[in-house]
């Protein structure tokens, strides 16, 4: 659906343009993923001038950084994290073990693809990934935010019933305390824009 | 009626004013950790990109109507107190209202964001807010001493005419040459009312998530972010007022400002966190003993 | 000699030197005669210096534990590991228990059947114990009678069959329950257009 350019979507192209420059980034670091970000924060890649700051609370952050694998106990604990942070929200799965398992492919206890459980933005391929490659992914992030591609999050609230029936065949059912369906429909996520 | 309209200019203006001069110097500051830590460092207005980021966000999860009003109080109570310190071409409100209303209003951010945590009811925030009133006892009581001392000093309560004083006698007069005691107690107390290192026992985001806001998100979090900054103007404004002589323009004021931020952050940058209760130990310890007995020093007519 | 090599490598002075090392097995040769004293258990022997090794019957082990908790000195039981032997049918339990004055470790081997698998627990001389056969109920399915909490310890939102049997095959399972990515040669076709999702088009049985 081509949209022409108004004063309010010029506006919003604006301030889409500043609120790209500031992300906040919440890392969990479960899997060995974690070693690579020491690097990429401090003086050598210094992942501050991008405007990403690690950030250590759900409620205030934007990316969420799965870092290596996930086994099914901690699938819940990222869910929960997931439903607590704050739309437009990003997830970025670090490292081989969130794309297809990694080296955990045939563990009984590790879910394989992340992207079944949470809407995935992008992946960063590799067993690790290295700070350039982080630096990389990211920036690419942020051209997308700016031109209004990095719609991800919108699909957890679209298709709410795919992810909770996903989630709840690996962990049973879990009370998140988040009413995902009813957020969407009072913030007006998820609608056709007229 | 000219002035009427110039009153009116002023007091939609100067909350603008206050809030780009905190976005330049936040910017400032996290550029200069950066430069300290060997790094590039972000952009000199990242704050103003981090509020407007914040503010857009789409969902914005509230705890209850107390989480709401907690952030009226939080703003409103730092644009009072914004209101009533006099800065070059305005100072209407401040002929009115003297260091004690100061005091007062600067209190009420803290009160306010008490009660909005307390209803989020999430334990790093109770710790968060029970260490900011606890660091409220160290500060303030320093300070208010130091506010006491310039007053008896001076003979006046009022800001605007502690300022004319000092603005007349050049730089003998500034509150820091006349009475060095107050001055160095007051920026003890001032490092840890701007919650700088190593009095930054609030926010402490690798202990207890920055307290208070940790349930903060989306606009909730850019109102307190927007609340800091302006905050930042304010407690450096007093300072430069009280000890620094104020300023005859705003050139003056900001180069001031900066002087007295890059002081704040230099120590700011070198230094680890203290414990609440070491922090509470040093500000009753180093500062307190100052001002006391700076304001005795006065009393006996030495200072 | 393990033990020499071990000895020659800690000089530190303070360690004192176990009498095995010295060239007597004389305090090992009076737990195996303690040992067939009280329990009439003639299997037990001496496997490597400060290493005594025997099987046991799975009816006898806490009588065994209890005469060698008794001797001062076993206050530590190191691990009980479980071992499934799936052609015999039968899992086999060690316990470990380690001296820290006689400087010597005593593993006693059961075995019991793999269908009914049973047995009383020693947590009453050894509270660690309580752990450990906590994890064992929980990745073999033995039963620890007497254990008074037998609830799931690392798996918490497991519900399949004990997955460290060796009848439990893990491929298998990880293929059913687990959804895996297909094949997409042309991913970077498919990202281009903004979010994209492998929703409904790989192999899932969710």
């Amino acid at each position: 659906m081509e949209k022409t350019i108004t004063q309010r979507s010029a506006w919003d192209k604006v301030l889409t343009k500043l609120q790209k420059r500031s992300l906040w980034m919440l890392h969990y670091c479960t899997g060995c993923g974690a070693v690579e970000l020491p690097p990429t924060m401090t003086a050598r890649f210094d992942m501050e001038r991008f405007g990403i700051m690690p950030m250590v609370t759900p409620r205030q952050a934007d990316i969420l950084l799965i870092t290596g694998y996930l086994s099914v106990k901690t699938l819940k604990r990222v869910v929960l994290i997931y439903e607590q942070m704050q739309s437009p929200k990003y997830v970025v799965g670090f490292g081989s073990c969130t794309i297809n398992g990694g080296m955990y492919w045939n563990s009984y206890a590790t879910i394989k693809s992340l992207d079944q459980y949470i809407p995935v933005e992008f992946y960063l391929a590799g067993c690790m990934p290295r700070p350039e490659a982080i630096i990389e992914g990211f920036t690419e992030l942020i051209d997308r935010i700016g031109e209004g591609k990095a719609n991800s999050w919108e699909d957890y609230y679209k298709n709410y019933e795919f992810y909770r029936k996903n989630q709840e065949h690996v962990f049973g059912t879990i009370d998140t305390r988040t009413d995902i369906p009813d957020d969407a429909k009072y913030f007006k996520i998820g609608e056709v824009e007229k | 009626m000219n002035s009427v309209i110039g009153l009116v200019v002023w007091i939609v203006f100067y909350p603008l004013i206050a809030f780009t001069v905190g976005v330049f110097l936040g910017g400032y500051g996290r550029k200069f950790t950066a430069r300290v830590q060997r790094r590039v460092g972000p952009s000199w207005i990242q704050p103003f990109f981090d509020v407007i980021k914040l503010m857009r966000k789409r969902t914005n999860i509230s705890h209850g109507y107390m989480h709401d009003i907690s952030l009226m109080m939080l703003v409103s109570g730092t644009m009072l107190s914004l209101y009533f310190i006099p800065v070059p071409g305005f100072h209407y409100f401040s002929q009115f209202g003297d260091f004690v209303v100061i005091i007062y209003l600067l209190l009420i951010p803290s009160l306010g964001m008490a009660l909005g945590v307390g209803e989020t009811a999430n334990p790093n925030g109770s710790i968060g807010i029970s260490r900011a009133l606890q660091m409220l006892f160290g500060y303030e009581v320093p300070f208010v001493l130091t506010f006491i001392g310039m007053a008896m000093l001076n003979g006046t309560t009022s800001m605007y005419e502690l300022v004319q004083i000092q603005q007349s006698g050049g730089i003998a007069t500034w509150g820091i040459v006349t009475h060095p005691l107050l001055g160095i107690a007051a920026l003890f107390a001032l490092q840890g009312m701007m919650n700088e290192k190593p009095f930054e026992v609030i926010i402490a985001p690798h202990e207890i998530a920055t307290g208070p806001m940790t349930e903060m998100g989306g606009k909730y979090m850019g109102m307190m972010f927007i609340q800091h900054l302006i905050n930042l103007f304010v407690e450096l404004t007093i300072y430069a007022n009280l000890f620094l002589g104020g300023a005859k323009n705003w050139f003056e004021l900001l180069f001031k400002l900066f002087v007295l931020f890059t002081l704040i952050l230099s120590v700011n940058s070198v230094f680890g966190r203290f414990r609440t209760d070491d922090a509470m130990r040093f500000m009753w310890k180093i500062p307190l003993p100052l001002a006391a007995i700076g304001v005795v020093g006065i009393m006996l007519g030495i200072g | 000699m393990i033990a020499d090599n071990y000895l020659a490598h800690t000089a530190d002075p303070r360690v004192r030197k176990p009498e095995a090392a010295t060239g007597s097995p004389r305090i090992e040769e009076e737990i195996i005669k303690a040992i067939q004293d009280a329990t009439g258990n003639e299997s037990f022997s001496l496997k490597a210096p400060r290493r005594i090794e025997g099987p046991v019957d799975s009816d006898r082990l806490h009588t065994l534990a209890s005469l060698i908790w008794s001797r001062v000195g076993f206050q530590h039981l190191s691990a009980i590991s479980c071992v499934d032997w799936l052609a015999e049918d039968e899992f086999e339990l060690v316990y470990h228990f380690w001296s820290y004055r006689d400087f010597c470790l005593v593993s006693a081997k059961t075995r019991i059947p793999r269908e009914t698998a049973s047995m009383p627990t020693v947590s009453d001389l050894w509270q660690p114990a309580l752990f450990f056969e906590r994890d064992i109920h929980e990745m073999f399915g033995v039963v620890f009678e007497g254990n008074p909490d037998l609830e799931k310890y690392i798996l918490s939102d497991w519900d399949g069959p004990p997955p460290m049997r060796k009848d439990f095959i893990t491929r298998e399972f990880a293929h059913d329950h687990f959804h895996f990515r297909d094949y997409e040669p042309d991913w970077d076709e498919l990202v281009k257009g903004g979010y994209h999702s492998n929703r409904g088009e790989g192999g899932t049985d969710v």
